[in-house]
């Protein structure tokens, strides 16, 4: 009950502290004489207070947003538009990503979380492609990220399913996904269209994979990656 | 000095970082003066470097608050020596002092709380005592049913049902 937290504004000044703290010594000293002249007024520790919350995972999310957004706000900022290539894209994809990641909880959520992602990394894929910049390289990164987090993803939608019955053929975090892959596919033939330099084998790779999720193959192939993106050597 | 007071002073100074804070709250809504607080916790840190030196302490931070708790029943008890007119109005002697042992009873010094912390400790007030001590310690100060327990000397269980009716009935009082 965060209402009742407030009573925690009282406190000692630190210097009230100080004096507390060499009171006690002395006392210590001449009650039990105790050895105590290496005893040293101690500083606390800045993320002590949050050692006791009893959300640790939000505390723990709240802690390092915290840093990321005092430390290097403006380079985490900065990064959510980066992409493969990028300086800053590291720090999107395995920082603020991850911390953002922390906060889900519950398989449906990370599902979410991890649906998010795989589809940032196709919109990127757009975006390079729309630039003229996808290389075989940062082809690699996206497609590496993707299988990592579709990994991820299946896992949470197995876990899911296990929870509510085997019987249900499909979630809505699957259903969704699709959905929205589905946008991004008509987004690339359209690219395609546009631009016939842009990658077309790994364009048409991305279409066919996206489509065969959608058909449900998925299910049937549970570990196969959803895409296969690969341009030609 | 040799390993074991080494030990000691690692596990005092980090006790002493990590809940002086919290012990100073505890005393102050207890007996509302805070200097008798700040007192009652230097008692404690005494008592508790002169146990780390017989004994290991396997929880400071629920000790700590056992140590604090105690020193305020017995602060309470040589007040029953002071005359009755050095009480504020009312009530025989002892049940004077009985009453001032509950959490929040007395006044909080105004420049310890601000208006709304005011306001919520008379929400508490409306609290029947046993719940408010169990409420407060599980909620302001986040310690575990079994801390709490630990600390009072009453059974886990006993100590899980206060919270939960003691909050069921602070947030009626907040209508919350």
């Amino acid at each position: 009950m965060k209402e009742l937290k407030i009573l925690k504004k009282s406190k000692l000044t630190e210097s009230e502290k100080k004096e507390l703290f060499s009171r006690v010594k002395k006392s210590v000293e001449t009650l039990s004489g105790g050895d105590v002249k290496d005893l040293n007024y101690p500083i606390p520790s800045p993320f002590y207070r949050f050692t006791f919350m009893s959300h640790s995972t939000y505390m723990k999310a709240g802690v390092l947003a915290l840093l990321i957004l005092s430390l290097s706000g403006a380079t985490a900022y900065a990064s959510l538009g980066s992409l493969p290539g990028d300086m800053l894209y590291g720090v999107k994809v395995n920082v603020v990503e991850k911390v953002s990641k922390i906060a889900a909880r519950s398989p449906e959520s990370r599902a979410r979380q991890e649906s998010t992602q795989i589809e940032r990394r196709v919109d990127e894929f757009e975006k390079l492609a729309e630039k003229g910049e996808l290389t075989e390289a940062k082809t690699q990164v996206i497609e590496k990220h993707i299988e990592e987090r579709l990994k991820d993803f299946d896992r949470n939608v197995t876990t899911i399913k296990e929870r509510k019955g085997k019987n249900i053929e499909k979630i809505r975090e699957e259903e969704d996904l699709e959905e929205r892959l589905e946008k991004h596919a008509e987004r690339i033939l359209k690219i395609r269209e546009e631009d016939e330099s842009s990658g077309e084998e790994a364009l048409e790779s991305v279409i066919r994979r996206t489509k065969f999720g959608k058909e449900g193959g998925r299910g049937e192939q549970k570990n196969a990656p959803m895409f296969e993106i690969r341009l030609n050597d | 000095m040799d390993s074991n007071t080494r030990q000691i002073k690692k596990i005092f100074e980090k006790a002493y970082a990590e809940n002086t804070d919290a012990l100073f709250r505890f005393a102050l809504y207890r007996v509302s003066d805070r200097e008798i607080a700040i007192d009652i916790v230097e008692d404690a840190y005494v008592r508790f470097w002169q146990t780390l030196e017989k004994e290991e302490v396997k929880e400071p931070r629920a000790f700590l608050f056992k140590l604090t708790r105690n020193l305020i029943i017995d602060w309470y008890r040589k007040r029953k020596s002071v005359p009755i007119q050095d009480f504020s109005e009312g009530g025989a002697e002892g049940e004077r002092a009985e009453i001032f042992m509950d959490m929040f009873e007395g006044n909080i010094p105004g420049a310890d709380v601000d208006l709304e912390a005011r306001l919520l400790v008379e929400k508490i007030r409306e609290l029947e005592p046993i719940y408010r001590e169990a409420v407060y310690l599980r909620y302001v100060e986040e310690l575990s049913p079994k801390e709490i327990s630990a600390i009072t000397g009453e059974p886990t269980n006993l100590i899980s049902v206060r919270i939960n009716r003691g909050l069921k009935l602070l947030k009626a009082a907040l209508h919350i």
